[in-house]
């Protein structure tokens, strides 16, 4: 199978939000109702019920010229994941599409993937058994896999009206990118694709129409080398050795720690100050 | 005229222009030289030119028909089609409240102007209500919002009535991010969340400095979510063609709440 990703050309983006509303009604989330914002941004960032949010930013650029700039904000999907590194329990993997998934069943609700994430877009849901117990579950964007495994689009892409978002054949949306790239040079001088490779790239690629940083996107995002052996090397060996719920306790520790060298939001600020 | 009239065809006799005899005078002269449509030739005894004649060819400036070109009307002459209520031609006109006086007709409104209940259009003056407002629709929600302000999904993404103002405006008023603001007019006024914006600028208008401001109308009393009614503020006077009433141009005042 060719390699697919979704792409977010954020510079036909016209903030619309359909997309919003796409991902509550297909993966048939509850409304998470914020107070006003004093824009027209419905939420500070995603949350474990809302999988993708609409960023507003009244960018002043260089030359003093003004820019309303929208991102359609969600998981990524990297290809090196941080969050996946940091589950301690393997329920978080890649699928054959690439996207980056969280196995329920085996998700304990303990938050390392939250911490860790690079771009801080899982966050832990709140739920009640049958006997009123509360538990949790980390959530976000699926890209939705679930649509993938049966030949459909992402329930965002489909409801897009501006190709924004498309998903399709990664060689040729690269392709494309990078025409477009040339074309929306002069009015955004600093337009990019954002792939990060120190993460080895991502499944979800935007084009930008300015810095990552204006975005609050890291600029040259890395998952720490800490958490790398944490994962490869010291879990296995630790489960191996002390068994799971130790591991768990040490690595509660250990993800605190790392969180401080996640590193590369320089200018990050909120998205839309 | 250029007409090519190889390039494709026109139906039904490949003729580009309709009435085009009417491209010449009496004598059958084009108009204007640079313009030339068909002409009379007397030589020849018949329409020539850069179209098909739109008229009975060899018929020259001596038959009885030939000043009615317009062979498609009974009587054979132009007509203009107006149908507009306030004459003939569309004319600018200032909308019911205004800072400015009509730079194009010594006329301000309107004068067919259909007007709504008297209670309901007292007119706000310049110097009570010295800012601009415009009222408009969002993407989220529709019409005065009854379906969309129910619909959890929607409500969720515009939760709050607001009004849009330019840093300019908040400045002066002493505005701030999220503040609750009361908008005036001389109908009626309204409690909203400020938005201060980039997007709004205040107006050089003349030697007058206006402000402006935005609002959506979807909202009301009930439902999910709900807010104050923009048209509590609107002048309810219609256009006397198509009767929209005039609800994108009002005067009113702001202040904080
Ligand atoms: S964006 Fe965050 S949650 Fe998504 S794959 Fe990357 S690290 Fe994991
Ligand atoms: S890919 Fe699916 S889950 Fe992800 S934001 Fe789009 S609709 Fe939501
Ligand atoms: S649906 Fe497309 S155009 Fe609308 S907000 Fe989402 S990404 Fe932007």
């Amino acid at each position: 199978m060719a390699d697919y990703i979704k792409f977010v050309d954020v510079t036909k983006c016209d903030g619309c939000r359909a997309c919003m509303v796409a991902c509550k009604n297909w993966n048939d989330l509850p409304t998470v109702t914020e107070e006003y914002s004093g824009s027209y941004q419905s939420h500070e960032k995603v949350n474990a019920h809302t999988w993708n949010v609409i960023t507003y930013n009244e960018h002043t650029t260089a030359n003093g010229g003004f820019e309303w700039l929208f991102r359609h904000q969600s998981c990524l999907h990297c290809v090196e994941a941080a969050c996946e590194k940091a589950c301690p329990e393997d329920a978080i993997s890649h699928t054959k599409f690439g996207s980056v998934v969280i196995d329920h069943d085996k998700c304990v609700g303990c938050g390392y993937c939250t911490t860790n994430c690079t771009f801080d877009v899982v966050e832990l849901a709140t739920y009640k058994d049958k006997n009123g117990k509360e538990y949790r579950k980390a959530q976000k964007c699926t890209l939705c896999t679930d649509r993938l495994e049966q030949g459909l689009q992402p329930a965002c892409v489909v409801a897009c009206h501006t190709d924004c978002l498309v998903y399709d054949e990664k060689e040729t949306v690269l392709a494309e990118a990078e025409k477009r790239l040339a074309k929306i040079k002069e009015r955004f001088p600093n337009a990019n694709i954002y792939n990060p490779q120190g993460i080895k790239g991502t499944t979800t690629v935007y084009l930008l129409a300015d810095k990552p940083s204006v975005y609050g996107l890291p600029e040259n995002p890395k998952v720490p080398l800490s958490q790398v052996v944490w994962k490869d090397y010291a879990q296995p060996l630790g489960k191996a050795m002390f068994g799971a719920t130790t591991m768990a306790v040490v690595g509660a520790v250990i993800a605190n720690a790392m969180k401080k060298d996640k590193g590369g939001h320089e200018e990050g600020g909120r998205d839309h100050e | 005229m250029s007409n090519f009239l190889n390039w494709s065809f026109a139906w039904p006799a490949n003729r580009r222009n309709l009435y085009n005899r009417a491209s010449a005078d009496l004598n059958g002269k084009p108009w204007s030289k640079d313009r030339i449509g068909i002409y009379w030739d007397a030589a020849q005894g018949k329409w020539v030119g850069n179209d098909v004649p739109d008229f009975v060819k060899d018929r020259g400036p001596d038959d009885p028909a030939f000043n009615s070109p317009f062979i498609m009307q009974t009587d054979g002459k132009g007509a203009l089609f107006a149908m507009m209520n306030e004459g003939p031609f569309p004319e600018h006109y200032e909308p019911f409240e205004n800072p400015m006086d009509n730079s194009f007709s010594s006329i301000q409104l309107n004068p067919a102007v259909q007007f709504g209940e008297k209670a309901m259009n007292a007119q706000g003056d310049f110097s009570k209500y010295p800012i601009i407002a415009t009222t408009y629709r969002l993407s989220e929600h529709w019409q005065s919002g009854v379906m969309t302000r129910n619909v959890p999904w929607l409500a969720e993404l515009v939760n709050n009535m607001f009004v849009e103002i330019s840093e300019e405006l908040a400045k002066e008023k002493g505005i701030k991010e999220k503040d609750k603001i009361i908008v005036s007019s001389a109908r009626g006024e309204i409690e909203a969340y400020a938005m201060i914006t980039k997007r709004f600028k205040p107006y050089k208008l003349k030697d007058k400095t206006v402000h402006h401001i935005g609002m959506p109308w979807h909202f009301g009393y009930k439902g999910i979510a709900t807010g104050a009614t923009a048209n509590r503020l609107t002048p309810h006077i219609g256009d006397p063609n198509s009767h929209i009433p005039e609800y994108k141009a009002f005067l009113c005042d702001v202040r904080r709440a």
